[in-house]
């Protein structure tokens, strides 16, 4: 192989070198190489260092190099031996390890949990909220991923940075509760006797209202969340005629929840919640007059505007009495056969009368309770035998 | 460390992750309100419900009240710690400057508010403090030296000597300046003495060491006769009364108690009525000027008449400068001194004024002046106290709890009182009168010391285990005091825990410390299981000296190695009677060989049971080479004469001995 070398050009050559010793060696060891081998094996100048070459060559360490700190390393090649000139060749440089007594490892104080007695009071050990503490816990805990293809269990607390993340309730503990509610028990007053059940509460304080407070620890001790006010009322405690109701129901929109019977209304527009509080009352008290008025053009709505099934407004009301009506005339007029149930009507000239017969009520209701209740096959029977019944008199 | 202000944050923090708070509003007026437009009518029940009136509180009453369940866990570091193992500094030069870097931290922050304070015009903190104006201290004033404004702005925010110069660009520029401001700037003058005190921040008082108003070589003249306090002064054309009362009070504050006095009989002369607290600086003046217990008592009472004739009724501070000053007293006129005093507590009593612990601790100073005195006094102090919630109101407040622990360790020797101070000083929040660091230490090392001199030793240890190491590190002296009662009440379990702590204190090369301890553990053969922590301690501490002497070796200063104390010979030998107890011959022969290579440089005597027992072990393993050696060294005549009897009843025993070759082969030829 070193003859085969001897043909390259000078730089191609020591690259080459480099590469077949397998690693990039900086440069100052490359210039040290061509000097030697150049030296050595071709018996001419060697070709003078690159501007490259002289900076690296001026970094080494060379009293470390004198007084025998630094050793060199020389890579091993059986092929390719490396000359060294004792104080000129340099090469990458290696610590020497001498042999030295092993320093004793720091040993690091105990953590707390390990000195605390079993019966302490944990409410003084955490009396407030902090981030997870390895070294104050005293129970074993982990967390963390597990690789599911590894059986190990999931990281111990020590330096759990899982652990820290997590809000913990260490704080919160029922003990702790109890010493906080028996220290601000001097600012509660008893609860009112007569007040004891809830509906007597609804009853006489139907109005609910719900404000947030909130504390943080920041240089502002503003927060904008705490002007929102909600109220919440019974709509039963609201004193509504029908229309009022239809009214007020069509005004709030999904702000009642009919299940519940409660209406929430909540604010949020005002910067001061004294502003938002007070909106919200206008916002019922508007509420409540405006669903008492009648206004005009309220004569005009028709079936679709209406929340509930309205008989008189249907036009299924007028198209019964209108069969009715003509089946009638058809019998008196040509005698044919009509429905049993029909035989006994009184005159047709009334409709009124013929609405509060005995069939056109039970059709009314099944109508209404199939509009109310929604299509079922339950239902569709039943509207379905009491219009054959009607119509066909079976 | 205020705290308040501490439980406060903690609070912050706990309550501080949005923690909603939903509450009905409960203005039942409203609600009546409501009712009656929601029912039109009024229910028949409605008269029944009485709502209660709302228990009036302040904003942050129920912060405090919560504020108030926390108490202090003695197992837990102080709040300055991070509380991490691996910063909890434990040591006395560790917690020094854990505490002084924080403190140049914050030093550096107010550094660049003052070097870039346009960066910093926005205040965030909303609603914005009103007292001190952070900002505006730290940034400096802005309205122009020369004007009324700027000087009023200097004033405000304590800028002695710049104040002063805007004083005097002020008269150069002819101005006018009224005269509630010229006062102002000469009160602040007097106050400080006229030269600018950069303020100790809260926690570098924790470890700056500051003297008691009690002490002697406080007392100094360090006013400045001509400086600007004087200069304002003479400008004044006609020096009002509040005028001089400033200048009479920074007089005396300062001890130029000559002139201050003179001030004070010219105002006596023209008639005019000093105020109280000219009064309380006089009495200090005046009693300084003073040398003999009887005359100061006799100027004091002269006073009291003089405030008494004025129509003014004395403060507690009037009493606590009149006991201060009887303090100066010298030895032999204690004796008086402490007669006065007596009486002067019942005037004080009579005047309906309480005294403070300050007071108090005056009182001690006086009475227990003499270490001898053995007055029972502290316990009538005691029986006053206990149970009482204390305020600190003045800097000597701080200074009770330590004093009294010292009377008691010093004079009294009383344990039962000592557990009666400790109560009180853990009573709810008494603990933070505890001071400084210095006087926490001070407090502690004397209740550990009498502690130690009275009780059993697993009581000592409870409160040892309480304390140490996050409040209080052991003096060099109160481990002596531990060791010694170790030793006096076996407390041989103990030992392990001891000697680790030891080493996080960096105890570890003190001669006085380790050299009883490890004579300590090899002082009999303990159980097995506590004999082999005893093995492992010793282990552990020879692989420390082995790395220290070799490193030292291989540096090439050997010769250092008494300079640098690393081991002595004795604690050696202790150490390998350990092993020998622990049934350790192979760490006993190295700890041996170890001894042998070095002993030239180590210092200090191999104790003789030892080398008994080393002789014994060998002779037992048939080892006469390292008995040889043993014997061999140059070891005292004496001993090596006793040792000769051994070696010759050992190879009798063994009867193996055939001749110096087998000796020199061992045992393992």
């Amino acid at each position: 192989m070193a003859a085969s070398i001897g043909s390259f050009s000078t730089f191609s050559k020591w690259t080459c070198i480099s590469q077949l010793l397998g690693r990039n060696y900086p440069i100052g060891y490359t210039c040290i190489v061509r000097h030697c081998s150049a030296n050595a094996k071709e018996n001419k100048k060697p070709a003078s260092p690159t501007p490259d070459e002289v900076r690296e060559w001026k970094k080494i360490n060379w009293r470390a190099y004198a007084t025998g700190r630094v050793r060199l390393q020389v890579p091993e090649d059986p092929d390719f031996p490396v000359m060294l000139i004792p104080g000129h060749s340099v090469l990458p440089q290696v610590l020497e390890k001498r042999e030295q007594a092993k320093r004793p490892p720091m040993k690091l104080t105990q953590p707390r949990y390990r000195r605390m007695l079993p019966e302490q009071d944990w409410t003084d050990v955490w009396p407030t909220a902090h981030t997870f503490k390895w070294s104050v816990v005293p129970f074993p805990v982990r967390q963390g991923f597990v690789k599911p293809t590894e059986s190990a269990l999931p990281r111990e607390k020590y330096g759990n940075a899982e652990l820290m993340k997590i809000p913990n309730f260490l704080h919160l503990t029922p003990q702790h509760v109890q010493k906080h509610c028996a220290a601000i028990k001097k600012f509660c007053t008893p609860w009112p006797k007569a007040l004891e059940d809830d509906t007597v509460c609804d009853k006489h304080f139907p109005l609910r209202v719900i404000t947030r407070d909130y504390v943080a620890d920041g240089p502002t001790m503003r927060d904008p969340r705490a002007r929102f006010v909600t109220i919440q009322l019974k709509l039963s405690s609201l004193k509504l005629d029908e229309h009022a109701k239809d009214k007020f129901l069509k005004l709030v929109g999904d702000r009642y929840n009919k299940e519940t019977d409660v209406l929430t209304l909540e604010a949020d527009r005002c910067p001061v919640r004294k502003q938002n509080y007070e909106y919200t009352l206008y916002l019922l008290t508007a509420l409540y007059h405006e669903s008492w008025k009648q206004e005009p053009w309220e004569a005009d709505q028709t079936e679709v505007d209406m929340i509930k099934f309205e008989w008189p407004l249907t036009t299924a009301k007028a198209k019964v009495l209108d069969t009715i009506i003509k089946i009638k005339q058809a019998q008196q007029e040509k005698g044919s056969k009509v429905p049993k149930i029909l035989e006994d009507l009184p005159d047709t000239s009334s409709p009124d009368l013929i609405e509060k017969t005995e069939i056109i009520q039970e059709y009314k209701e099944v109508l209404s309770e199939l509009y109310e209740h929604g299509e079922d096959v339950h239902q569709l029977e039943k509207y379905k035998n009491t219009t054959k019944k009607l119509l066909i008199g079976l | 460390m205020s705290s308040l202000a501490r439980y406060r944050q903690c609070l912050l923090n706990t309550y501080g992750r949005y923690i909603r708070l939903e509450r009905s509003l409960s203005s039942s007026a409203v609600r009546r309100q409501q009712t009656v437009a929601a029912t039109g009518e009024k229910s028949p029940d409605v008269e029944d419900v009485i709502i209660p009136k709302r228990i009036s509180r302040s904003p942050t009453a129920v912060l405090d009240a919560l504020a108030s369940t926390v108490r202090r866990d003695f197992y837990s570091p102080p709040y300055v710690y991070i509380d991490d193992p691996e910063t909890i500094p434990e040591c006395l030069v560790d917690r020094k400057a854990y505490v002084l870097a924080k403190v140049s931290g914050q030093r550096a922050a107010r550094y660049v508010m003052k070097r870039w304070p346009k960066n910093f015009d926005v205040n965030p903190i909303d609603p914005a403090l009103e007292i001190p104006d952070i900002f505006k201290a730290l940034t400096g004033p802005l309205a122009a030296a020369d004007t009324e404004e700027g000087l009023r702005e200097r004033i405000d925010l304590r800028l002695v000597t710049e104040s002063f110069v805007s004083y005097q660009k002020n008269k150069q520029a002819g101005n006018d300046l009224s005269d509630d401001v010229v006062h102002n700037l000469l009160d602040l003058l007097c106050v400080y003495n006229s030269k600018d005190e950069e303020c100790l921040l809260e926690e570098e008082r924790l470890v700056t060491k500051t003297a008691a108003s009690g002490s002697m070589d406080k007392i100094r003249n360090t006013w400045k006769d001509s400086g600007p306090a004087e200069e304002v002064f003479q400008d004044m054309k006609d020096p009002t009364l509040r005028a001089c009362c400033s200048l009479i009070k920074g007089r005396a504050k300062y001890y130029q108690v000559d002139r201050a006095y003179e001030l004070f009989r010219e105002l006596e002369e023209k008639g005019m009525k000093p105020d109280i607290q000219t009064y309380n600086a006089i009495i200090i003046a005046r009693s300084l000027m003073i040398h003999k217990a009887e005359n100061k008592a006799e100027a004091i009472k002269e006073l009291f008449q003089k405030i008494k004739g004025q129509g003014l009724s004395p403060t507690v501070e009037t009493f606590n400068n009149a006991f201060v000053t009887m303090t100066y007293c010298s030895m032999a006129d204690n004796y008086n001194a402490a007669v006065f005093v007596s009486s002067l507590l019942s005037e004080m009593y009579a005047c309906g004024l309480e005294p403070t612990l300050a007071t108090w601790y005056y009182i001690m100073r006086i009475v227990y002046r003499d270490n001898d005195c053995t007055s029972y006094a502290l316990h009538e102090i005691m029986d006053h106290l206990e149970g009482k919630d204390l305020e600190a109101h003045h800097p000597d407040d701080l200074e009770f709890f330590s004093t009294a622990m010292v009377k008691v360790c010093v004079n009294l020797k009383d344990l039962e009182l000592a557990y009666r101070i400790d109560n009180l000083l853990n009573y709810r929040n008494n603990y933070k009168l505890i001071g400084n660091h210095y006087l926490e230490g001070l407090y502690y090392n004397f209740y550990f010391k009498i502690l130690c001199t009275f009780e059993q030793i697993d009581t000592i240890m409870e409160h040892y285990e309480k304390t140490v190491p996050y409040w209080f590190v052991p003096s060099f002296n109160s481990v002596h005091d531990l060791i010694e009662a170790l030793e006096l009440n076996e407390g041989y379990q103990y030992l392990p825990k001891i000697w680790t702590d030891m080493f996080s204190f960096r105890y570890n090369k003190q001669v006085k410390i380790m050299t009883p301890l490890c004579a300590l553990l090899a002082k009999r053969k303990q159980n097995k299981s506590l004999q082999t922590q005893y093995r492992e301690l010793v282990a552990g501490y020879y692989d420390i000296v082995k790395y220290d002497v070799m490193s030292l070796e291989e540096r090439g200063d050997l010769d250092k190695l008494d300079s640098i104390r690393t081991v002595n010979a004795e604690e050696l030998g202790y150490m390998c009677q350990v092993c020998l107890n622990s049934e350790d011959p192979q760490l006993a022969r190295e700890l041996f060989s170890f001894f042998l290579n070095y002993k030239q440089k180590i210092q200090g005597q191999y104790p003789e049971k030892t080398l008994e027992s080393l002789v014994d072990q060998f002779i037992k393993e048939k080892n006469f080479q390292m008995c040889m050696c043993n014997l061999n060294d140059p070891f005292d005549a004496d001993r090596q004469e006793a040792l000769g009897l051994i070696y010759g009843l050992g190879y009798k025993s063994c009867g193996s001995y055939h001749g110096e070759d087998q000796i020199t082969d061992g045992p393992d030829a």
